[in-house]
């Protein structure tokens, strides 16, 4: 309480819903009597045009320095609120809400009881608003361009994508050409479009626009700076190259290993991977002699990967159709959840690919006389025996992180998840999005996406980035987290613990400094803080501990 | 004293994740669940906010439990912050044992936003817990005292 | 830095019950980084003293402080005004802070909440190790930068003991041995030969065994 406190505390029964079994004037009178109480109301719809202007006025008239709102959830009303103080000239970070009707009004039956816990609840509010400080706003300038690592699908759909929403793009791609993992398939099926003319397209496409600047044969060596304004070194042919960029998108793909110790066998000539196969079907030539018997094999690799179900299922159907003879899907469980999947396994039926399922119990693979043979217990035949031999063996394989993910990770200043891609902010709600704010992931380096969910997640990317940067500025709230200089003892306690890596030493000031844009507001650092050095204003020690003091009180 | 039990109500201070729990309670609220009056929400923006020492706090200033409502255990707002709240609150029950504080009256529970009914669950639950644990032998002491 | 470890609450209670009014000192230096002893420690530390106290009924007031050290008696001074308040202090700092404030105020008893372990760095964050036994007589130029006092369990000076097996010593296969690291490290930098050098028998005068030690310099001195 650095100055003297007006509060104005505004009560609102929410067209009635609150005072049917809470007494809200006998609080109001209550209310009136506390010294630092400047000003009381109670209305019927406080979020109403009519009563918010009202609230700014009584605001301004009376001088009121903090507002208490009893009412709703701070989820419905909150920004309303902050907005109506502002306009009103008071920093709209003074205010504290007393959620006195999701959380008392209509969870408490009975008015003498529900009563006096609302009034607890103003209380505790009036308590933590005397402790209250403002946080002022300002602008900061981002950089519109964006740097995106990975020149496969999702690196080359996000560039365009940004490239359309008028940003400038470097793409920079480890090869000599673009195209990743499209290089390597055999089609896209059924999609008529094939992997070549796909690529054809996305390349005429990049080249045509002016804002894409593609750099091959290039990596990334360092990267400085604070999100909204990274300065990226580069090396391209050996030569350095210094860019500067507001966003980055990380989309190098993924890659692949066949776990011989799973399977129990080496590859082999009639033992093959996936892209292997592909790899056949794309050039004719390779083939010595047709396979007349063709088994794929799921779910020993990765029992998860959807991919693995698609590439067979593709596979499967093109062996068919260009060689007759036989095609046999091994599988533990079919993904088919996306669209068009259950269409393309019915075609696979169709066509005469046959499927053995097979439980817990690993089929046995044994390579005999240039013939492969299998043998599973078949679910569907009520688990007997089947044994079958096969020309050719197609085996899946497990989606590993690439090997320079880690050299990436310490470069960018992000985390890998458990399984060594790239760590989603939130894998529900902010799947783009890497820890750090500016930082964004795309395709299958941050989860395991079939080719047309590479694409959607490159726009996803792209979008991300755009919200953040269009305008080329940001709010950002200064010292929302405020660190006391003298206090720090630089122990690096919230920089090695804060989630979002938005903390850093301020080399000038002997102490932690954490950066307000890449700031997401979770405290977390203020709560590790050996030394009491950081303060998360709207929750300091002494806001939390008035909040607290409602616990003296006999009930 | 059983008949003291039902007298008994216990003050609980709740704090809740502004990510999950709180808003788990406002559905709770929309969808009038009714729960023990006793539990008291105090707003945090991430339960890897709530220190060691606010929970102390709470127990100093007289309350009977302390729950501690983060976000689901793999899909925190903030990444780890539900983790760290997770380490913290052992931390802190090693602390109440020493103090003889039954570790009971401190529970960290990981919800989502849509999970109303376990929020109210587990309220009540706490509620039920500490009725029949009586009242903080902090308080207690003061009355012997 | 000093790596300390806060005692139990047992026997920091055994340590100052009777005493109605207790002063915790904070130490803002070595301790807060090892999260042992700094402002946060001591609030935490003086909520469970105070909630411990008014359980079983006996009266206790405490009073906190974090000065910036509690090896410099200019910092100690800070605490005056509190210290007359006390009937005793309870330093979180280290062992040497503990015996700063005693020497400075001789009207109070001065506790340790914490145990002084060792002088090391932190490997993670929640994980310290030990680096240096404050020997005296440094031979790090010649073991690689790894110090065989600190880290060899027999602080041998010419090479490993049978005790050595695979990279481990024999006192905990978690231990590495001193002797592996420091060869490691030698052949990485391509100077084996400076294991080839004898270290003399070590003068342990300069370390514990020569009693209290005690650094002067005449330049600086005022």
């Amino acid at each position: 309480m650095v100055e003297d406190t007006k509060i104005g505390v505004f009560l609102c029964d929410c067209g009635e819903v609150i005072s049917r079994n809470i007494d809200l004037s006998g609080i109001r009178s209550n209310l009136e009597k506390i010294s630092d109480v400047g000003h009381v109301t109670l209305s019927h719809y406080l979020c109403s045009q009519k009563e918010i202007e009202l609230m700014g006025s009584e605001i301004s008239e009376k001088g009121l320095n903090r507002v208490v709102i009893g009412g709703c959830s701070p989820q419905f009303c909150e920004v309303i609120f902050m907005e109506a103080m502002e306009k009103s000239g008071l920093n709209p970070y003074l205010l504290s809400i007393a959620n006195i009707r999701d959380q008392c009004g209509w969870v408490h039956p009975g008015k003498t009881r529900a009563t006096s816990k609302a009034a607890r609840q103003i209380k505790m509010a009036i308590s933590k608003a005397r402790f209250l400080e403002p946080i002022k706003k300002e602008t900061v300038s981002i950089n519109r361009d964006v740097l995106i690592i990975g020149g496969g699908i999702s690196g080359m759909e996000a560039a365009i994508e940004l490239s359309e929403l008028d940003h400038k793009v470097t793409l920079l791609e480890r090869e000599k050409v673009l195209g990743g993992r499209l290089h390597q398939l055999y089609s896209l099926y059924p999609l008529e479009l094939t992997p070549g003319a796909l690529l054809a397209e996305k390349i005429e496409a990049i080249n045509k626009r002016a804002n894409i600047e593609v750099l091959t044969t290039a990596e990334l060596l360092k990267i400085e700076g604070h999100p909204g304004n990274f300065v990226a070194k580069i090396q391209r042919d050996g030569s350095p190259i210094t860019r500067n960029f507001g966003a980055i998108v990380v989309a190098t793909g993924c890659d692949t290993q066949f776990p011989t110790e799973r399977y129990g066998l080496e590859l082999s000539d009639n033992i093959i991977t996936q892209l292997q196969f592909e790899r056949m079907l794309k050039s004719q030539e390779e083939w010595d002699k047709i396979p007349q018997k063709i088994g794929f094999m799921l779910d020993i690799s990765d029992e998860y990967s959807r991919i693995s179900t698609i590439s067979a299922l593709r596979n499967g159907l093109a062996a068919k159709r260009r060689f007759g003879g036989e095609v046999y899907i091994f599988c533990k469980n079919l993904k088919l959840d996306a669209p068009g999947l259950e269409g393309l396994y019915r075609e696979a039926r169709d066509e005469g690919v046959i499927f053995f399922k097979f439980g817990d119990g690993m089929p046995t693979i044994s390579p005999a006389h240039g013939q492969i043979n299998i043998q599973l217990e078949d679910l569907y035949l009520a688990r007997e025996l089947v044994t079958l031999s096969c020309d050719l063996l197609v085996v899946d394989e497990k989606i590993i992180p690439q090997r320079d993910f880690e050299i990436l990770k310490s470069i960018l200043n992000i985390d890998l998840d458990s399984n060594g891609f790239y760590q989603q902010a939130n894998v529900h709600l902010y799947p783009v999005s890497s820890i750090r704010k500016g930082i964004f992931s795309a395709g299958s380096c941050r989860a395991d996406l079939d080719f047309s969910d590479a694409l959607a997640d490159g726009r996803a990317a792209a979008q991300a980035v755009h919200q953040l940067s269009y305008s080329g500025k940001a709010w950002i709230e200064v010292e929302k987290l405020v660190v006391d200089a003298d206090k720090c003892a630089l122990c690096l306690t919230c920089i090695r613990s804060c989630p979002h890596h938005a903390i850093e030493v301020d080399h000038e000031k002997q102490a932690a400094k954490v950066i307000d844009l890449a700031c997401q507001g979770c405290g977390i650092c203020a709560a590790e803080c050996p030394a009491k050095a950081i303060q998360h204003k709207g929750y300091t020690d002494n806001e939390i501990g008035a909040q607290l003091e409602f616990l003296e009180e006999a009930i | 004293m059983p008949e003291d039990k039902n007298r008994f109500s216990p003050k609980i201070a709740a704090f809740c994740c502004f990510h999950s729990a709180y808003l788990a309670a406002d559905s709770a609220g929309a969808m009038r669940k009714s729960y023990s009056d006793g539990v008291y929400i105090i707003r945090v923006p991430c339960a890897g906010k709530v220190e060691g020492l606010h929970i102390l706090q709470a127990f100093e200033k007289g309350a009977d439990g302390v729950l501690i409502l983060a976000c689901p255990q793999e899909s925190c707002h903030y990444i780890s912050g539900n983790i760290r709240a997770k380490k913290r609150v052992d931390y802190i029950l090693r602390f109440l044992e020493e103090i003889g504080i039954e570790p009971e009256r401190l529970k960290l529970f990981n919800l989502a936003s849509n999970q109303a009914p376990r929020f109210v669950q587990v309220v009540n639950e706490m509620a039920e817990r500490i009725k029949d644990l009586g009242p903080s032998p902090i308080k207690a002491g003061v009355i012997g005292r | 830095m000093i790596i300390g470890e806060r005692k139990s609450l047992e026997e920091i209670r055994k340590m100052i019950g009777g005493y109605k009014r207790v002063l915790v000192v904070g130490c803002g230096t070595c301790v807060t980084v090892c999260l042992a002893g700094g402002e946060k420690e001591v609030a935490t530390l003086s909520s469970a003293l105070r909630m411990a106290a008014k359980k079983d009924g006996d009266g206790l007031e405490i009073s906190e402080a974090t000065i910036e050290r509690q090896c410099d008696i200019e910092f100690i001074e800070e605490l005056r005004e509190k210290v007359e308040q006390v009937d005793a202090a309870l330093s979180m700092g280290c062992g040497a802070g503990v015996q700063t404030i005693a020497e400075t105020f001789s009207e109070i008893p001065v506790y340790p909440a914490l145990n002084t372990r060792f002088i090391g760095r932190t490997e993670e964050q929640g994980v310290w190790t030990e680096r240096c036994a404050a020997c005296g007589d440094c031979i790090l130029h010649v073991t690689g930068g790894i110090c065989p006092i600190a880290r060899c369990s027999k602080s041998l000076l010419n090479g490993p003991c049978g005790g050595s097996k695979d990279g481990k010593c024999e006192i905990n296969p978690d231990v590495a041995c001193a002797w592996q690291l420091i060869y490691d490290r030698l052949k990485a930098l391509d100077q084996l030969d400076k294991l080839e050098e004898i270290v003399p028998v070590k003068d342990w005068s300069v370390s514990r065994d020569g009693g209290p030690r005690k650094l002067i310099r005449e330049d600086v001195r005022l």
